[in-house]
Protein backbone atom coordinates (compact mmCIF):
# COMPACT_ATOMS: atom_id res chain seq x y z
CA UNK A 1 0.00 0.00 0.00
CA UNK A 2 2.71 2.43 -1.14
CA UNK A 3 0.92 6.55 -0.85
CA UNK A 4 2.77 9.11 -2.29
CA UNK A 5 0.84 11.92 -3.10
CA UNK A 6 0.60 13.75 0.35
CA UNK A 7 2.99 15.91 1.72
CA UNK A 8 3.21 16.95 5.19
CA UNK A 9 2.64 15.92 8.14
CA UNK A 10 5.94 14.08 8.99
CA UNK A 11 6.00 15.63 12.71
CA UNK A 12 2.59 14.31 13.42
CA UNK A 13 3.47 10.56 11.36
CA UNK A 14 6.52 10.56 13.87
CA UNK A 15 4.61 10.73 16.90
CA UNK A 16 1.85 8.45 15.88
CA UNK A 17 4.82 5.74 15.57
CA UNK A 18 5.52 6.48 18.86
CA UNK A 19 2.23 6.24 20.40
CA UNK A 20 2.45 2.42 18.76
CA UNK A 21 5.74 2.06 19.84
CA UNK A 22 4.65 3.06 23.47
CA UNK A 23 1.37 0.91 23.76
CA UNK A 24 2.92 -1.91 21.93
CA UNK A 25 5.54 -2.33 25.23
CA UNK A 26 2.50 -1.84 27.70
CA UNK A 27 3.75 -1.26 31.14
CA UNK A 28 7.21 -0.93 31.38
CA UNK A 29 7.05 -2.59 35.14
CA UNK A 30 6.35 -5.69 33.07
CA UNK A 31 8.34 -7.85 31.67
CA UNK A 32 9.15 -7.76 27.80
CA UNK A 33 8.39 -10.32 25.60
CA UNK A 34 11.07 -12.16 24.23
CA UNK A 35 10.96 -14.05 20.63
CA UNK A 36 11.51 -17.19 22.04
CA UNK A 37 8.53 -16.88 24.12
CA UNK A 38 6.42 -15.94 21.08
CA UNK A 39 7.70 -18.70 19.05
CA UNK A 40 7.59 -21.22 21.17
CA UNK A 41 4.40 -20.16 23.68
CA UNK A 42 2.46 -18.69 20.98
CA UNK A 43 3.31 -21.22 18.26
CA UNK A 44 -0.11 -21.30 16.58
CA UNK A 45 -0.30 -17.86 16.35
CA UNK A 46 3.06 -18.00 14.53
CA UNK A 47 1.95 -20.89 12.89
CA UNK A 48 -0.80 -18.57 11.21
CA UNK A 49 1.57 -16.00 10.18
CA UNK A 50 3.91 -18.08 8.43
CA UNK A 51 0.67 -19.47 6.08
CA UNK A 52 -0.94 -16.60 5.47
CA UNK A 53 3.01 -14.59 4.84
CA UNK A 54 4.03 -17.53 3.10
CA UNK A 55 7.65 -17.53 4.77
CA UNK A 56 8.41 -20.84 7.14
CA UNK A 57 10.78 -18.84 9.52
CA UNK A 58 9.34 -19.33 13.21
CA UNK A 59 11.78 -16.64 14.38
CA UNK A 60 10.83 -14.19 11.77
CA UNK A 61 7.01 -14.86 12.21
CA UNK A 62 7.34 -14.38 16.21
CA UNK A 63 9.10 -11.68 15.35
CA UNK A 64 6.33 -9.97 12.63
CA UNK A 65 3.90 -10.88 15.63
CA UNK A 66 5.69 -9.18 18.21
CA UNK A 67 6.22 -5.84 16.16
CA UNK A 68 2.67 -6.26 15.14
CA UNK A 69 1.25 -6.16 18.75
CA UNK A 70 -0.49 -9.91 17.87
CA UNK A 71 -2.13 -8.51 15.09
CA UNK A 72 -2.03 -12.10 12.34
CA UNK A 73 -2.83 -10.49 9.33
CA UNK A 74 -0.38 -7.13 9.61
CA UNK A 75 2.48 -9.68 10.72
CA UNK A 76 1.29 -11.94 7.79
CA UNK A 77 2.00 -8.52 5.86
CA UNK A 78 5.23 -7.82 7.41
CA UNK A 79 6.60 -11.17 6.38
CA UNK A 80 5.54 -10.37 2.79
CA UNK A 81 7.31 -7.55 2.54
CA UNK A 82 10.15 -8.76 3.97
CA UNK A 83 10.18 -11.92 1.64
CA UNK A 84 10.87 -9.20 -0.85
CA UNK A 85 14.00 -8.00 -0.03
CA UNK A 86 15.61 -12.13 -0.61
CA UNK A 87 16.88 -13.91 -3.14
CA UNK A 88 15.85 -16.86 -4.06
CA UNK A 89 18.58 -19.31 -3.83
CA UNK A 90 16.69 -22.66 -5.37
CA UNK A 91 13.79 -25.34 -5.39
CA UNK A 92 13.48 -27.96 -3.09
CA UNK A 93 12.14 -30.71 -4.00
CA UNK A 94 8.35 -31.11 -3.07
CA UNK A 95 7.90 -32.44 0.75
CA UNK A 96 7.15 -35.75 1.11
CA UNK A 97 4.30 -35.55 3.78
CA UNK A 98 4.79 -39.42 3.37
CA UNK A 99 8.12 -39.22 5.88
CA UNK A 100 6.61 -37.28 7.75
CA UNK A 101 7.45 -37.56 11.74
CA UNK A 102 3.93 -37.85 12.96
CA UNK A 103 2.65 -35.50 15.81
CA UNK A 104 -0.99 -36.15 14.70
CA UNK A 105 -2.35 -38.91 12.48
CA UNK A 106 -6.57 -39.29 12.37
CA UNK A 107 -8.75 -40.76 9.71
CA UNK A 108 -12.62 -40.21 10.09
CA UNK A 109 -13.15 -42.72 7.26
CA UNK A 110 -10.76 -45.86 8.65
CA UNK A 111 -10.77 -47.20 12.17
CA UNK A 112 -7.96 -49.59 11.60
CA UNK A 113 -4.95 -48.25 9.95
CA UNK A 114 -1.44 -49.38 9.59
CA UNK A 115 0.52 -46.89 12.37
CA UNK A 116 -3.17 -46.33 14.38
CA UNK A 117 -4.60 -43.28 14.85
CA UNK A 118 -2.71 -40.78 16.52
CA UNK A 119 -4.29 -38.13 18.59
CA UNK A 120 -1.25 -36.01 19.19
CA UNK A 121 -1.80 -32.92 20.47
CA UNK A 122 -5.26 -31.71 19.80
CA UNK A 123 -8.07 -28.97 20.98
CA UNK A 124 -11.16 -31.73 20.05
CA UNK A 125 -11.67 -33.38 23.28
CA UNK A 126 -11.13 -30.66 25.57
CA UNK A 127 -14.28 -28.85 27.16
CA UNK A 128 -13.13 -25.58 25.64
CA UNK A 129 -13.52 -24.36 29.63
CA UNK A 130 -10.94 -21.83 30.82
CA UNK A 131 -8.01 -22.94 32.32
CA UNK A 132 -6.95 -20.73 35.56
CA UNK A 133 -4.01 -22.85 36.54
CA UNK A 134 -2.38 -20.84 33.86
CA UNK A 135 -2.95 -17.18 35.17
CA UNK A 136 -0.25 -18.15 37.30
CA UNK A 137 3.64 -19.29 36.16
CA UNK A 138 4.54 -22.72 37.76
CA UNK A 139 5.80 -25.86 37.06
CA UNK A 140 3.44 -27.93 34.51
CA UNK A 141 3.39 -31.55 34.28
CA UNK A 142 5.08 -33.17 31.04
CA UNK A 143 3.09 -35.34 28.20
CA UNK A 144 3.02 -39.34 28.96
CA UNK A 145 5.98 -41.00 26.69
CA UNK A 146 5.04 -44.80 25.18
CA UNK A 147 6.97 -47.30 25.26
CA UNK A 148 7.72 -47.69 21.87
CA UNK A 149 7.50 -44.84 19.28
CA UNK A 150 4.86 -44.24 16.27
CA UNK A 151 5.75 -45.77 13.24
CA UNK A 152 8.71 -43.97 10.80
CA UNK A 153 6.80 -44.22 8.13
CA UNK A 154 3.22 -43.91 8.04
CA UNK A 155 0.55 -44.69 4.88
CA UNK A 156 -1.11 -41.57 3.42
CA UNK A 157 -5.06 -43.19 3.97
CA UNK A 158 -5.73 -42.04 0.83
CA UNK A 159 -3.21 -44.14 -0.85
CA UNK A 160 -4.28 -47.18 1.00
CA UNK A 161 -7.64 -47.80 -0.33
CA UNK A 162 -6.12 -46.50 -4.07
CA UNK A 163 -5.32 -49.92 -4.66
CA UNK A 164 -8.54 -51.10 -5.09
CA UNK A 165 -9.71 -48.53 -7.84
CA UNK A 166 -12.32 -46.66 -5.64
CA UNK A 167 -10.65 -43.91 -5.18
CA UNK A 168 -9.18 -41.23 -7.48
CA UNK A 169 -5.62 -41.83 -7.93
CA UNK A 170 -3.35 -38.68 -7.39
CA UNK A 171 -0.54 -38.54 -10.19
CA UNK A 172 0.95 -35.91 -11.66
CA UNK A 173 0.65 -34.88 -15.12
CA UNK A 174 2.21 -35.75 -18.01
CA UNK A 175 6.18 -35.11 -17.65
CA UNK A 176 5.32 -33.41 -13.93
CA UNK A 177 6.28 -30.03 -14.74
CA UNK A 178 7.00 -27.31 -12.18
CA UNK A 179 4.59 -25.36 -11.06
CA UNK A 180 3.57 -22.07 -11.18
CA UNK A 181 4.58 -19.41 -8.58
CA UNK A 182 2.21 -16.17 -7.63
CA UNK A 183 5.38 -14.88 -6.27
CA UNK A 184 6.36 -14.50 -10.01
CA UNK A 185 3.60 -14.41 -12.30
CA UNK A 186 0.42 -12.38 -11.56
CA UNK A 187 -2.79 -14.12 -10.82
CA UNK A 188 -4.57 -15.66 -14.48
CA UNK A 189 -7.76 -17.36 -15.38
CA UNK A 190 -8.40 -20.29 -15.82
CA UNK A 191 -6.41 -21.00 -13.37
CA UNK A 192 -4.46 -24.71 -12.84
CA UNK A 193 -4.59 -26.72 -9.85
CA UNK A 194 -1.00 -25.57 -9.15
CA UNK A 195 -1.76 -22.06 -8.64
CA UNK A 196 -5.50 -22.62 -7.22
CA UNK A 197 -3.34 -24.60 -3.77
CA UNK A 198 -0.94 -21.96 -3.71
CA UNK A 199 -3.10 -19.65 -3.37
CA UNK A 200 -5.07 -21.50 -0.75
CA UNK A 201 -1.95 -22.22 1.15
CA UNK A 202 -1.18 -18.43 1.74
CA UNK A 203 -5.28 -17.92 1.88
CA UNK A 204 -6.49 -16.07 4.68
CA UNK A 205 -7.75 -18.75 7.49
CA UNK A 206 -11.10 -17.00 8.21
CA UNK A 207 -12.05 -16.39 4.52
CA UNK A 208 -11.47 -20.16 3.94
CA UNK A 209 -13.17 -21.55 6.64
CA UNK A 210 -16.58 -19.15 6.06
CA UNK A 211 -16.03 -20.67 2.59
CA UNK A 212 -15.69 -24.08 3.23
CA UNK A 213 -18.30 -23.79 5.27
CA UNK A 214 -20.32 -22.80 2.93
CA UNK A 215 -20.01 -26.00 0.78
CA UNK A 216 -20.89 -27.71 3.97
CA UNK A 217 -24.36 -25.84 4.68
CA UNK A 218 -25.72 -26.01 0.63
CA UNK A 219 -23.92 -23.77 -1.14
CA UNK A 220 -21.95 -26.40 -2.93
CA UNK A 221 -22.89 -30.15 -3.38
CA UNK A 222 -19.91 -31.43 -1.00
CA UNK A 223 -20.47 -34.33 1.55
CA UNK A 224 -17.18 -35.08 2.39
CA UNK A 225 -15.13 -37.21 4.36
CA UNK A 226 -11.96 -36.32 6.44
CA UNK A 227 -9.89 -39.16 4.99
CA UNK A 228 -7.03 -38.29 6.52
CA UNK A 229 -5.51 -35.25 8.78
CA UNK A 230 -1.48 -35.49 9.61
CA UNK A 231 0.46 -33.16 11.25
CA UNK A 232 4.04 -33.28 12.00
CA UNK A 233 7.72 -32.39 10.73
CA UNK A 234 9.01 -33.35 7.21
CA UNK A 235 12.49 -32.69 5.92
CA UNK A 236 13.41 -30.02 3.46
CA UNK A 237 16.30 -31.30 1.03
CA UNK A 238 18.17 -28.91 -1.69
CA UNK A 239 20.33 -29.77 -4.17
CA UNK A 240 23.20 -26.89 -3.54
CA UNK A 241 24.69 -25.68 -6.72
CA UNK A 242 28.33 -25.86 -5.34
CA UNK A 243 27.66 -29.79 -4.39
CA UNK A 244 25.70 -31.39 -6.71
CA UNK A 245 24.00 -33.53 -4.64
CA UNK A 246 20.60 -33.44 -2.25
CA UNK A 247 21.40 -32.57 1.55
CA UNK A 248 18.62 -32.21 4.02
CA UNK A 249 18.44 -28.78 5.27
CA UNK A 250 16.35 -28.88 8.49
CA UNK A 251 12.58 -29.82 8.66
CA UNK A 252 9.24 -27.70 8.83
CA UNK A 253 6.06 -28.56 10.45
CA UNK A 254 2.89 -28.89 8.06
CA UNK A 255 -0.46 -30.04 8.52
CA UNK A 256 -2.17 -32.24 5.45
CA UNK A 257 -5.57 -32.79 5.11
CA UNK A 258 -7.46 -35.25 2.01
CA UNK A 259 -11.27 -35.06 1.81
CA UNK A 260 -12.75 -37.39 0.00
CA UNK A 261 -16.17 -37.11 -1.45
CA UNK A 262 -18.25 -39.36 -3.76
CA UNK A 263 -19.34 -39.16 -6.94
CA UNK A 264 -21.77 -41.10 -9.22
CA UNK A 265 -19.76 -40.91 -12.37
CA UNK A 266 -20.71 -38.67 -15.30
CA UNK A 267 -21.13 -40.19 -18.88
CA UNK A 268 -20.38 -44.60 -18.43
CA UNK A 269 -17.58 -43.72 -16.04
CA UNK A 270 -17.71 -45.90 -12.27
CA UNK A 271 -18.87 -44.53 -9.25
CA UNK A 272 -15.63 -43.42 -7.13
CA UNK A 273 -13.96 -41.04 -4.65
CA UNK A 274 -12.60 -38.07 -5.70
CA UNK A 275 -10.70 -36.05 -3.61
CA UNK A 276 -9.75 -32.26 -2.28
CA UNK A 277 -6.18 -32.05 -0.57
CA UNK A 278 -5.09 -29.29 1.75
CA UNK A 279 -1.41 -28.56 3.26
CA UNK A 280 -0.32 -25.65 5.17
CA UNK A 281 2.60 -24.31 7.02
CA UNK A 282 2.44 -25.00 10.62
CA UNK A 283 -0.43 -26.93 12.96
CA UNK A 284 -3.58 -25.52 11.78
CA UNK A 285 -6.72 -28.28 10.95
CA UNK A 286 -8.80 -26.21 10.61
CA UNK A 287 -6.64 -23.79 7.82
CA UNK A 288 -5.64 -27.56 5.86
CA UNK A 289 -9.30 -28.96 6.67
CA UNK A 290 -10.71 -25.87 4.71
CA UNK A 291 -8.54 -25.84 1.72
CA UNK A 292 -9.09 -29.36 0.97
CA UNK A 293 -12.84 -28.53 1.15
CA UNK A 294 -12.20 -25.59 -1.03
CA UNK A 295 -9.63 -27.28 -3.70
CA UNK A 296 -12.51 -30.26 -4.07
CA UNK A 297 -15.24 -27.61 -4.77
CA UNK A 298 -12.89 -25.38 -7.40
CA UNK A 299 -12.56 -28.56 -9.40
CA UNK A 300 -16.36 -28.99 -10.20
CA UNK A 301 -15.31 -29.28 -13.91
CA UNK A 302 -13.51 -31.37 -13.79
CA UNK A 303 -16.18 -33.69 -12.83
CA UNK A 304 -19.10 -32.15 -14.68
CA UNK A 305 -20.41 -30.65 -11.86
CA UNK A 306 -22.71 -27.00 -12.41
CA UNK A 307 -20.84 -24.20 -11.00
CA UNK A 308 -23.41 -22.47 -9.00
CA UNK A 309 -21.47 -21.26 -5.52
CA UNK A 310 -19.25 -18.34 -4.92
CA UNK A 311 -17.06 -21.54 -3.25
CA UNK A 312 -16.90 -22.79 -6.93
CA UNK A 313 -16.23 -19.83 -8.64
CA UNK A 314 -12.12 -20.09 -8.85
CA UNK A 315 -12.13 -16.00 -9.47
CA UNK A 316 -14.29 -14.90 -6.76
CA UNK A 317 -12.16 -17.52 -4.26
CA UNK A 318 -8.72 -16.82 -5.50
CA UNK A 319 -9.03 -13.06 -6.14
CA UNK A 320 -10.49 -12.87 -2.58
CA UNK A 321 -8.81 -14.98 -0.27
CA UNK A 322 -5.65 -12.91 -0.03
CA UNK A 323 -5.38 -11.29 3.09
CA UNK A 324 -3.14 -8.91 2.03
CA UNK A 325 -4.11 -7.43 -0.91
CA UNK A 326 -7.99 -7.24 0.20
CA UNK A 327 -6.54 -5.34 3.60
CA UNK A 328 -4.29 -3.05 1.22
CA UNK A 329 -7.38 -2.82 -0.63
CA UNK A 330 -10.27 -2.06 1.86
CA UNK A 331 -7.85 0.19 3.96
CA UNK A 332 -6.48 2.52 1.62
CA UNK A 333 -10.28 4.06 2.26
CA UNK A 334 -8.80 5.65 5.45
CA UNK A 335 -6.11 7.55 3.41
CA UNK A 336 -6.94 11.26 2.39
CA UNK A 337 -9.32 11.67 -0.51
CA UNK A 338 -10.16 14.51 -0.50
CA UNK A 339 -9.69 15.87 -3.89
CA UNK A 340 -12.00 12.96 -5.26
CA UNK A 341 -14.62 13.84 -3.02
CA UNK A 342 -14.71 17.45 -3.40
CA UNK A 343 -15.09 16.77 -7.13
CA UNK A 344 -17.98 14.62 -5.98
CA UNK A 345 -19.54 16.65 -4.15
CA UNK A 346 -19.17 19.56 -6.89
CA UNK A 347 -20.58 17.20 -9.20
CA UNK A 348 -23.75 16.44 -6.95
CA UNK A 349 -24.40 20.34 -5.96
CA UNK A 350 -24.04 20.91 -10.17
CA UNK A 351 -27.01 18.15 -10.64
CA UNK A 352 -29.23 19.59 -7.65
CA UNK A 353 -28.86 22.70 -9.47
CA UNK A 354 -29.40 21.46 -12.65
CA UNK A 355 -32.50 19.87 -11.36
CA UNK A 356 -34.16 22.58 -9.64
CA UNK A 357 -33.60 24.56 -12.65
CA UNK A 358 -35.65 21.87 -14.86
CA UNK A 359 -38.31 21.65 -12.35
CA UNK A 360 -39.05 25.34 -11.94
CA UNK B 1 34.15 -37.77 -4.57
CA UNK B 2 32.49 -41.52 -4.90
CA UNK B 3 29.41 -42.49 -4.01
CA UNK B 4 30.02 -43.59 -0.39
CA UNK B 5 32.00 -40.32 0.32
CA UNK B 6 28.96 -38.32 -0.90
CA UNK B 7 26.81 -40.37 1.22
CA UNK B 8 28.86 -40.00 4.27
CA UNK B 9 29.08 -36.13 3.35
CA UNK B 10 25.19 -35.35 3.35
CA UNK B 11 24.56 -37.40 6.05
CA UNK B 12 26.62 -35.02 8.22
CA UNK B 13 25.64 -32.34 7.08
CA UNK B 14 22.12 -33.08 7.91
CA UNK B 15 23.48 -33.19 11.46
CA UNK B 16 24.86 -30.19 10.91
CA UNK B 17 21.83 -28.41 10.00
CA UNK B 18 20.32 -29.40 12.93
CA UNK B 19 23.23 -29.23 15.35
CA UNK B 20 23.53 -25.85 17.91
CA UNK B 21 25.59 -23.18 17.13
CA UNK B 22 27.64 -23.32 20.45
CA UNK B 23 27.84 -27.07 20.23
CA UNK B 24 29.56 -26.39 16.73
CA UNK B 25 31.89 -23.59 18.29
CA UNK B 26 33.32 -25.72 20.95
CA UNK B 27 33.71 -28.81 18.68
CA UNK B 28 35.28 -26.33 15.98
CA UNK B 29 37.67 -24.77 19.02
CA UNK B 30 40.63 -27.72 18.96
CA UNK B 31 40.62 -28.38 15.57
CA UNK B 32 43.06 -26.39 12.90
CA UNK B 33 42.51 -25.93 9.59
CA UNK B 34 44.24 -24.18 7.05
CA UNK B 35 43.80 -20.88 6.22
CA UNK B 36 39.94 -19.95 5.94
CA UNK B 37 38.95 -17.70 3.10
CA UNK B 38 35.22 -16.84 2.30
CA UNK B 39 34.04 -18.18 -0.79
CA UNK B 40 30.64 -17.39 -0.16
CA UNK B 41 30.26 -15.09 2.53
CA UNK B 42 26.88 -15.94 5.17
CA UNK B 43 24.19 -14.82 3.35
CA UNK B 44 20.60 -15.26 3.74
CA UNK B 45 17.70 -16.02 0.98
CA UNK B 46 15.30 -18.57 0.41
CA UNK B 47 14.00 -21.89 -0.73
CA UNK B 48 10.22 -22.69 -2.48
CA UNK B 49 8.88 -25.55 -0.65
CA UNK B 50 6.47 -27.59 -2.99
CA UNK B 51 3.92 -30.34 -2.12
CA UNK B 52 2.03 -32.34 -4.35
CA UNK B 53 -1.90 -31.98 -4.60
CA UNK B 54 -2.91 -35.52 -3.32
CA UNK B 55 0.47 -36.02 -1.44
CA UNK B 56 1.27 -37.69 -4.91
CA UNK B 57 0.24 -35.58 -7.42
CA UNK B 58 0.53 -32.08 -9.39
CA UNK B 59 3.29 -30.63 -8.17
CA UNK B 60 1.98 -26.97 -6.49
CA UNK B 61 4.44 -24.00 -4.97
CA UNK B 62 3.40 -24.45 -1.12
CA UNK B 63 5.59 -21.35 0.63
CA UNK B 64 9.33 -20.39 0.48
CA UNK B 65 11.28 -21.07 3.50
CA UNK B 66 13.89 -18.84 4.54
CA UNK B 67 17.74 -20.20 4.41
CA UNK B 68 20.84 -19.05 5.50
CA UNK B 69 23.99 -20.63 3.25
CA UNK B 70 27.79 -20.25 3.61
CA UNK B 71 31.01 -21.50 1.80
CA UNK B 72 34.42 -21.39 2.24
CA UNK B 73 38.18 -22.69 1.50
CA UNK B 74 39.92 -24.12 4.72
CA UNK B 75 42.99 -25.20 3.54
CA UNK B 76 42.68 -27.59 0.92
CA UNK B 77 39.21 -28.25 1.73
CA UNK B 78 35.95 -26.64 0.72
CA UNK B 79 33.13 -26.26 3.63
CA UNK B 80 29.51 -26.04 2.72
CA UNK B 81 27.16 -24.40 5.04
CA UNK B 82 23.35 -24.32 4.33
CA UNK B 83 20.74 -24.51 7.51
CA UNK B 84 16.91 -23.29 7.11
CA UNK B 85 16.18 -20.30 9.14
CA UNK B 86 17.80 -16.69 9.11
CA UNK B 87 21.24 -18.05 11.13
CA UNK B 88 24.42 -16.75 9.90
CA UNK B 89 26.87 -17.76 12.39
CA UNK B 90 25.32 -21.60 12.07
CA UNK B 91 25.71 -21.70 8.51
CA UNK B 92 29.57 -20.23 8.71
CA UNK B 93 30.01 -22.41 11.81
CA UNK B 94 28.59 -25.73 9.47
CA UNK B 95 30.96 -24.37 6.41
CA UNK B 96 34.03 -24.71 8.92
CA UNK B 97 32.78 -28.46 10.14
CA UNK B 98 32.19 -29.42 6.75
CA UNK B 99 35.82 -28.01 5.31
CA UNK B 100 37.13 -29.92 8.63
CA UNK B 101 35.45 -33.19 8.37
CA UNK B 102 37.10 -33.76 4.68
CA UNK B 103 40.51 -33.13 5.93
CA UNK B 104 43.15 -34.76 8.35
CA UNK B 105 40.82 -33.65 11.68
CA UNK B 106 37.82 -35.72 10.24
CA UNK B 107 38.14 -38.21 12.01
CA UNK B 108 38.87 -36.65 15.58
CA UNK B 109 35.62 -34.15 14.37
CA UNK B 110 33.43 -36.70 13.90
CA UNK B 111 33.48 -38.53 16.74
CA UNK B 112 33.88 -35.07 19.18
CA UNK B 113 30.89 -33.01 17.39
CA UNK B 114 28.28 -35.28 14.57
CA UNK B 115 28.73 -38.73 16.36
CA UNK B 116 27.21 -37.63 19.40
CA UNK B 117 25.43 -34.89 17.56
CA UNK B 118 23.57 -37.53 15.55
CA UNK B 119 22.72 -39.92 19.40
CA UNK B 120 20.75 -36.38 20.45
CA UNK B 121 19.10 -35.46 17.17
CA UNK B 122 17.86 -39.49 17.20
CA UNK B 123 17.13 -39.11 21.12
CA UNK B 124 14.82 -36.11 20.45
CA UNK B 125 13.05 -37.77 17.29
CA UNK B 126 12.30 -40.91 19.41
CA UNK B 127 10.89 -39.02 22.52
CA UNK B 128 8.12 -36.74 20.18
CA UNK B 129 7.70 -40.26 18.82
CA UNK B 130 7.31 -41.51 21.49
CA UNK B 131 4.93 -39.11 23.34
CA UNK B 132 2.39 -39.32 19.68
CA UNK B 133 2.25 -42.95 20.37
CA UNK B 134 1.31 -42.54 23.57
CA UNK B 135 -2.03 -40.80 22.43
CA UNK B 136 -2.57 -43.40 20.27
CA UNK B 137 -6.58 -44.18 20.34
CA UNK B 138 -8.62 -47.08 19.35
CA UNK B 139 -12.41 -45.38 18.79
CA UNK B 140 -15.60 -47.67 19.18
CA UNK B 141 -18.42 -46.55 16.91
CA UNK B 142 -22.17 -47.53 18.46
CA UNK B 143 -23.99 -49.81 15.45
CA UNK B 144 -26.39 -47.68 14.02
CA UNK B 145 -30.41 -48.26 13.92
CA UNK B 146 -31.28 -49.36 10.18
CA UNK B 147 -32.71 -46.04 8.51
CA UNK B 148 -30.82 -43.74 10.99
CA UNK B 149 -29.29 -40.47 9.05
CA UNK B 150 -24.95 -41.57 8.49
CA UNK B 151 -22.76 -38.45 10.32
Amino acid sequence: MAYVPVKGGEEAILNSLGMVAEERRGDPATPELTIAQIRQQQARAVDRVMAEGSLYDPDLAALALKQAQGDATEAAFLLRAYRTTLEQFATAPPLDTARMAIRRRISATYKDLPGGQVLGPSYDYTHRMLDFDLMQDGPRAPAARAGTPVDAHMPRVPDLVANEGFMEPALPPEGDPAPGDLTRQPLGFPAGRDTRLQNLARGDEGFLLGLAYSTQRGFGSNHPYAGEIRAGEVPVEVVPEELGFVIDIGEVTVTESQMITSIKGASGENPRFTRGYGLVFGHSERKAMSMALIDRALRADEFAEPRKYPAQDEEFVLYHSDNVESSGFVQHLKLPHYVDFQAELKMLREMRAERQEASQ
Amino acid sequence: MDQEEMMARADWLAVLARAPQAAMEAALSGVTTGPVVWIRPAGIGMVMLEGRAGGTGQRFSLGQATVTRATCRAGEQIGVGYVLGHFPRRAELMALCDAALQGPSGAALMARLITPQQAAQRAARDDRARAAAATKVEFFTMARHAGARST
